[in-house]
């Protein structure tokens, strides 16, 4: 049970908006910024953390999935494909997580969010090409039917590159592990998926990280019911969060392309970086507070 | 099929998908924003679990509503996997309508799986 004041229901919402811009700025899901925020901050309980964070996870892919999919670069075959695992993975991630003590579920949050760290790192300093012109005939990609491939625009070589996905069991295993940890830690998972389908399956990354955030909503959908059940999910704490991180995204969105990435992902792997130490030594219970 | 085929595919389905994301989202903000007004204007401060199976009898009417609005954005996923399993019928992409039924199959089981 909490009781938060109007001063923390403003400051959940600042969070949510926070955690949405970035997720959608920087394409880290908001889950690393939002479970640690409610648990560190507001001193609230891994699981309810965990549980507002799957809410907002779901707000997240809602809002910008909608916004992707106008310009057609999700592959919403590959997605749903690619679902069959982190579904099953989600729920054996948010069935588990009951019975794992909360110190064990911050030691995993720790290794996550340092993992995160890391991948925001690579980013900054191998930022991906950009596309900003579409061809002549309106649309920057398509799926075809019938199979996981499709088409997309590449500016930087000024045409449709068309590509087909490789190597489905390694991509469903790697998917499988993405889901448990969204299941467990409130997290999209985004950080394995993204790899997993431009290195793995040989799936270009634009069309990876567009197909990744449509599927983090019905990842962490397999989960929610979970927490939802079992009285985890407090609505004074998801609502504030979730409604903050739909404004964030919408912001992010309109914004696209003001803002340096790289210079926002160098900040954010540092601040993630003392994040994960924090939470880490809340796990051996030497927390050393806020 | 043709390229051009394709994409009109691709297009129309996108387009449909959007719009259920789009109603989804609309619904829970709306019931998630009248909630937190309700509390916020009662003066209700402590948020209590609420179960699934009786959240519509527990807790303050604002808390109730905002969990209706969290419900309704949590199932938009799902009503999304099944609004693809209707489209990918229609285009007979049989295949895929079964990857989507297992999807379905599974969102179920993980529902009833939190009453065990």
């Amino acid at each position: 049970m909490v009781a938060p004041s109007l001063l923390d229901l403003l400051l959940l919402i600042l969070l949510g908006l926070g955690a949405g811009w970035l997720g959608a700025t920087v394409g880290i899901g908001g889950g690393v910024v939002i479970v640690p925020a409610l648990v560190i901050v507001f001193g609230i309980d891994i699981k309810v953390a965990v549980a507002a964070s799957l809410v907002a996870v779901i707000a997240t892919s809602t809002t910008a999935g909608s916004v992707y999919l106008g310009r057609g670069i999700t592959n919403m075959r590959l997605g749903m494909t690619l679902e069959i695992a982190t579904t099953v993975g989600g729920m054996t991630g948010g069935l588990v997580a009951a019975f794992v003590p909360s110190n064990v579920i911050a030691a995993l949050f720790a290794t996550v969010v340092a993992i995160s760290a890391g991948v925001l790192l690579w980013h900054a300093a191998n930022p991906p090409v950009r596309t900003v012109q579409a061809p002549t005939n309106g649309t920057v990609g398509w799926e075809d039917p019938g199979a996981l491939s499709g088409a997309y625009f590449d500016h930087a070589r000024g045409g449709m590159v068309h590509y087909r996905a490789r190597r489905l069991g390694l991509g469903s295993a790697v998917s499988l592990l993405a889901g448990s940890v969204s299941g467990m830690l409130g997290v999209g998972g985004g950080f394995l998926k993204v790899p997993a389908m431009n290195v793995l399956m040989d799936v270009p990354v634009r069309v990876a990280a567009a197909t990744s955030n449509f599927m983090i909503g019905v990842t962490a959908a397999a989960s929610v019911f979970i927490y939802f059940e079992r009285g985890f999910v407090e609505p004074l704490v998801a609502v504030p969060v979730a409604l903050g991180v739909v404004g964030g995204s919408l912001i992010a969105t309109m914004m696209a392309g003001t803002t340096s990435a790289p210079k926002v992902k160098r900040i954010l792997a540092l601040v993630l970086a003392a994040v994960a130490i924090e939470m880490a030594l809340r796990a051996f219970g030497v927390g050393v507070g806020v | 099929m043709s390229e051009r085929e394709a994409v009109a595919g691709s297009e129309a389905s996108h387009r449909l998908i959007r719009r259920v994301l789009r109603g989804g989202l609309l619904v829970g903000v709306t019931l998630m924003v009248a909630g937190l007004a309700i509390d916020i204007a009662m003066g209700t401060s402590i948020s209590v679990p609420m179960p699934l199976a009786s959240f519509l009898d527990t807790g303050s009417i604002g808390d109730r509503t905002m969990a209706l609005g969290v419900l309704s954005l949590a199932l938009t996923p799902v009503v999304r996997v099944a609004a693809l399993v209707l489209v990918w019928r229609r285009e007979k992409d049989t295949p895929f309508v079964a990857v989507g039924l297992a999807v379905l199959v599974i969102l179920v089981v993980g529902m009833l799986a939190g009453r065990a």
